[in-house]
């Protein structure tokens, strides 16, 4: 009995693991074919591109463990960069002012966004979708509807490094961190894996739900302001597109990192990792090759129509398995 | 009184709020056209009332398309990629010495297709429909954007051209498709079998699957449908632009999609919504564009306003289908 | 002996003009086991939502050690110590046997959940239940067994000195019962409190100290398990009514062998939930599908009709040439006409009009002219002449089916089957919920189907009202069809039969 359960399912290994092997292969695929590619200073340069890409989705992951989605994380993004240059560069206000401006105002379209889905019942993909424009065209506004780069200091910020790392590297790592710790270890990620699970039991069981969820919206909104900020002091300003797509992005490290739409499962440390790295190795591989950037999201959305299928594929598998199981036990 | 007369009667008792939930488009509308009017009195014309209902029209054969998906309770967001895939494609096809009729049947060919792997995941391998068309979105636009290298593709056939915008009495061709269409899709909807079907799939699919009702095939074909939308609608928008590019396909047309739909009054919690809605609700946005164009507000704004709306629609129904509820 | 731990006195509650409960007296007490049984709709479940603050007793009074209590809310009875152990399954299947413990009260050290301490305590408790898992193991991957034992730990967390448990084994294979079964004795040994409600009777004999029985709302008998036989409590259950002769002349006599098979199930199996089921169903017949509550008698019919997947088994039905054939599952529905269960679930689309919901099922057999495009006027007219003739009150078609009465709901479902004129009814519970009028206006539908010879279907909770129909018995229990019985069975030997 035992041993029938080890006995070694191809289809089903190569399902879980699905993503792992592709990045190895596409990894050493790369490796061979460009020169560059695999050395310390390449890798090490990926990681930092990928830097705001781990804050973000870690935001759009603890939304989607409660099962909803958040789209309004570009918006958020391009609105507290938009915020934050101008507060630095044009009313040259000091730096944690302006940092704090950024912050309320990411948070406050948390807060909104976790209101609609509370109050007025929106469901989070169109009411988020609604932000996600009005909050784009707030940006713009705020930003002049021009481009705005940062004053010299500030987007030094984006190429300091410790040591070899480059420190964005490492904000990315800590909060990533405590992420972990927040989803694994404490109430309130216990709590919206348990709204992800059944909303109705949660509420059942005398849990607060309205309260955990607007909170949950703040964080996705608050990474996302960080995150934002990070990618602006990388590029040194705040494009008008800035931001635009992001969300996508980051349903698509969610899904591949296999963190489940309808909510209550995945895991942050193996998780997101490997959806930032797939992504990000397929990103910097194409660009090696030369092949217009353009392609990279033709392939972003493939890989994701792929991960959601492992998905949906491994959920059958496990109910058929359990089945088999409760039989074998009678 | 019999019964049968009392279907006559078309609703005995009308909940205000609901109702006054129901007219606000058109009283937002009626002073929008009167602000307009006012402002430039050439707005009421014949000429610019047909360039506006061309401007409307493909929006409003999209958001048909999107009404079949609202309606069976799903949610189509690669329509606009998709149109614009299928106008870029069909205007390179031309553009390489290719037949005009033949670019027409790839165009609508492509949205058909797109169409068939969305519904094929969504009813048959029980895929979430935002995430299906989601990633069916980024695929497509990224495509666009590949293939064109995110600048305008030309080489439309002037004959192609021609034919689509053909003009019967002042107004061109694209506004009778998308009337024809409209009726067509109402009179599906409403009086054939398979539109109740829809209908009943999505209000309640169990109950639908109890009724003996093949629900699953049902809500593959709105997909189907909602494809093949976006790619007349992509015939129309590369013939009025005279070219095709990907920013046809931008994520913010979406939302000008699904609003239209809610404004007309789908409902994204599925079994609601009419083809007359839809092309109301595409009406509607296109003067509200036009309005806030006249306000002088803009881009930005216009933006804000787009996305305030929608939600407020949506909110606005959410408290409709709880009154309904609460009956 | 010790004093009653637990009283109640005289508790009723109605819910709106139905009385479930007529004052009813419970005690129990420390280191006993009391079986609180009784037919389906005698009230227990209400007595025990009470108990817990589900629900607020209309009047009467509890004490507990003596004292008054009321509560308002759940979590007040669990202070008071009183735990319940429901029937269904309120766990996060994604989330490890420790989160779901602690889910409503989490220990936190310094904002961290104090895993530590929360593990040493559920090992503590999962051991006492003779439950060897990691506190880590997620609950997803338990089987219903274990995952009963994880709600029953959850009890356990608050120190309970009552604990209820509501037909506690009616998921669990014969092991996990024997398990669950060393469990209870020793909660009872600890000095524990325990209400067990259950449809078995072998398992009163097992495990329990006192029995309690409910009927209709008031108490029909209460003693020490050693004081009563089997007989003298499926007595109590049924009370002594002598109404069966006079009911039997309303139906008609059992129909003849000799009819024509309408429908023929064979070696029927769902793993786990039905269990080789094999009948047939003549022609003008109607069949009441007994059991009690979580006897399969549901499952039954949605495997018959497709709703629900099956692992083997064959179903035939005759085709146009009176030949019975096999037909699948999925095809079932067109053929057999299906009322389910929940009308709210899977019956209506609530936001539809009454005349979408009356012809749902029909739709390709109104169209008109067009080809593919429904008659207006027929649809009407099919949905006028169902209306009238099931008397259904409805003042507009095209009114929301939500504003229609449960039992003009349930009448337009039966509308919607009748214009088909089908051969078969499968009917899962067609009087749930209605009000005398209305269930008298069902079973005349049913006597008038069988008459023209529709054969039919059909389960009933309530007892009476089932005998009132059939002319056949066919008899659940635990998955499987235990036993055919005539037209002529008494309510005993029905109860009997259906108890085991």
């Amino acid at each position: 009995m035992k041993k029938e359960k080890r006995k070694f399912h191809l289809k089903e290994f190569l399902m879980k693991y699905s993503f792992v092997i592709i990045i190895i292969l596409v990894f050493v695929y790369f490796s061979l074919v460009t020169d560059n590619f695999c050395t310390a200073g390449n890798i090490i340069s990926m990681l930092h591109t990928a830097a705001p890409n781990f804050i973000f989705a870690a935001g759009a992951a603890m939304i989607i463990v409660t099962g909803k989605v958040d789209l309004s994380i570009g918006s958020v993004m391009y609105l507290a960069t938009a915020v934050f240059t101008v507060l630095i560069e044009n009313m040259k206000i000091n730096i944690v002012s302006a940092l704090l401006g950024a912050l309320v105002a990411g948070l406050a379209v948390g807060i909104v966004n976790g209101l609609l889905v509370v109050l007025l019942k929106v469901t989070p993909m169109i009411a988020t979708m609604g932000t996600m424009i009005a909050v784009r065209g707030i940006a713009r506004t705020v930003s002049g509807g021009m481009p705005l780069s940062l004053p010299e200091n500030i987007r030094g910020l984006g190429t300091y490094k410790i040591g070899p790392i480059f420190l964005d590297i490492i904000i990315a790592f800590i909060v990533l961190i405590l992420m972990y710790i927040l989803h694994s270890r404490t109430k309130f990620g216990r709590l919206i894996t348990a709204i992800g699970n059944d909303e109705k039991i949660a509420v059942k069981l005398g849990i607060n739900v309205p309260k955990i969820i607007v909170l949950d919206f703040m964080l996705s909104a608050l990474l996302a302001t960080i995150s934002g900020l990070l990618l602006s002091f990388q590029v040194g300003g705040v494009t008008l597109a800035f931001g635009q797509g992001k969300e996508f992005t980051a349903i698509a490290i969610c899904v591949i990192g296999g963190f489940s739409m309808f909510g209550g499962t995945g895991h942050v440390l193996k998780g997101l990792p490997i959806g930032v790295m797939t992504l990000t190795i397929i990103e910097a591989g194409l660009n090696f090759m030369g092949v217009s950037p353009y392609a990279y999201q033709l392939v972003q959305g493939g890989i994701i129509f792929i991960a959601m299928y492992a998905q949906s594929y491994q959920s059958l598998v496990q109910i058929k398995k359990k089945k088999n199981e409760e039989i074998a036990e009678t | 009184m019999s019964l049968k007369e009392s279907v006559q009667k078309k609703e005995m008792k009308v909940d205000k709020i609901s109702a006054v939930i129901t007219a606000l488009p058109f009283v937002i509308l009626i002073i929008s056209i009167i602000y307009i009017t006012s402002q430039n009195p050439y707005f009421l014309t014949l000429s610019n009332i047909s360039s506006i209902l061309l401007q409307t029209s493909s929006l409003a054969i999209m958001s048909i398309g999107m009404t079949f998906v609202l309606i069976g309770g799903g949610i189509d967001l690669s329509i606009p990629p998709v149109m614009a895939t299928a106008a870029i494609l069909g205007v390179m096809y031309m553009g390489q010495g290719g037949n005009s009729f033949v670019a027409l049947l790839l165009m609508i060919g492509i949205g058909l297709f797109c169409g068939l792997i969305n519904g094929f995941a969504i009813a048959y391998l029980n895929m979430i429909p935002f995430v299906v068309t989601f990633s069916m979105q980024m695929m497509t636009f990224g495509f666009c954007m590949w293939i064109t290298n995110s600048s305008g593709v030309t080489g439309m056939h002037a004959s192609f051209q021609r034919t689509v915008l053909f003009d019967i009495g002042g107004f061109p061709l694209p506004i009778f498709l998308m009337i024809l269409l409209m009726i067509i899709a109402q009179m599906f909807l409403k009086k054939s079998y398979m539109g109740r079907w829809l209908y009943l799939s999505g209000t309640n699919i169990k109950m639908a699957e109890v009724s003996g009702i093949p629900a699953k095939r049902t809500i593959f074909a709105t997909y189907l449908i909602s494809g093949t939308m976006a790619g007349l609608a992509g015939v129309i928008l590369s013939a009025r632009m005279n070219s095709a590019s990907a920013t046809f396909g931008e994520d913010t047309i979406v939302m000008d999609i699904v609003g239209a739909a809610v404004v007309g009054g789908a409902s994204t919690n599925g079994g609601v919504g009419t083809a007359y809605g839809a092309v109301f609700g595409a009406v509607f946005i296109t003067i509200i564009s036009n309005f806030t164009n006249m306000l002088h507000l803009s881009y930005n704004t216009n933006l804000v306003i787009k996305g305030v709306l929608i939600i407020i629609f949506v909110a606005l129904d959410m408290v409709k289908q709880g009154r309904r509820e609460a009956k | 002996m010790n004093e009653a731990i637990l009283q109640m006195r005289q508790i009723t509650k109605s819910f709106s003009a139905n009385k479930v409960l007529r004052g009813i007296d419970l005690e129990a007490y420390k280191g006993e086991v009391l079986a609180l049984i009784g037919a389906n709709g005698a009230g227990k479940s209400t007595m025990m939502n009470i108990l817990c603050g589900i629900y607020q007793e209309d009047g009467g009074e509890i004490l507990i050690d003596g004292k008054p209590v009321k509560f308002k809310h759940p979590t007040e009875a669990i202070e008071r110590g009183i735990a319940f152990v429901q029937q269904e399954m309120a766990l996060m299947p994604t989330m490890s046997i420790v989160d779901n413990l602690y889910l409503n009260n989490f220990q936190t050290k310094g904002g961290l959940i104090d895993y530590k301490k929360s593990k040493r305590k559920c090992v503590e408790v999962l051991k006492k239940l003779g439950c060897n898992y990691s506190p880590d193991t997620l609950v997803g991957s338990l089987g219903a067994g274990d995952r009963q034992l994880v709600q029953i730990s959850r009890a356990l967390l608050s120190n309970p000195q009552i604990i209820i448990f509501d037909e506690a084994t009616s998921s669990l294979t014969l092991p996990e019962k024997e398990r669950l079964f060393k469990v209870i004795e020793q909660l009872r040994r600890e000095n524990v409190a325990i209400i067990y409600i259950t449809h078995m009777m072998d398992e009163i004999f097992t495990i329990c100290q006192r029995v309690m029985v409910l009927r209709g709302g008031i108490t029909a008998g209460k003693d020490l398990v050693s004081n009563v036989t089997h007989a003298d409590l499926v007595q109590m259950m049924i009370g002594d009514k002598v109404k069966e002769l006079t009911e039997k002349n309303s139906k008609s006599a059992a129909v003849s062998k000799e009819a024509p098979v309408v429908m023929k199930v064979e070696h029927l199996t769902r793993k786990g939930v039905v269990d080789d089921i094999s009948f047939e169903i003549h022609e003008g017949e109607v069949v009441g599908l007994w059991g009690l509550m979580g006897a399969g008698r549901t499952e039954t019919v949605r495997c018959i009709t497709g709703l629900d997947p099956i692992d083997e088994g064959t179903i035939y039905i005759p085709d146009r040439d009176a030949q019975l054939k096999q037909v699948s599952p999925k095809k079932m529905i067109g053929n057999v006409a299906i009322v389910t269960e929940d009308r709210r679930v899977d019956g209506l689309a609530l936001e539809m009009s009454v005349k979408d919901n009356m012809t749902s099922a029909n739709l390709k057999n109104l169209t008109g002219r067009i080809p593919g495009f429904i008659d207006k006027k027929k649809e009407l007219d099919v949905c006028e002449t169902y209306i009238r003739r099931l008397e259904t009150k409805v003042a507009n078609l095209n009114q929301p089916i939500s504003t229609l009465s449960g039992g003009n709901q349930q009448k337009v479902i039966l509308g919607r089957w009748l214009q088909k004129k089908l051969k078969i009814f499968i009917l899962d519970e067609p009087t749930r919920g209605l009000d005398i009028g209305a269930k008298a206006d069902v079973m005349k539908v049913i006597r008038e189907l069988s008459e023209k010879g529709t054969a039919v279907l059909v389960i009933m909770s309530d007892i009476d009202e089932l005998m009132s129909v059939s002319q056949r018995y066919l008899v659940m229990h635990n998955g499987r069809l235990v036993q055919e019985l005539p037209g002529g069975a008494t309510q005993t030997e029905l109860m009997a039969a259906a108890l085991q």
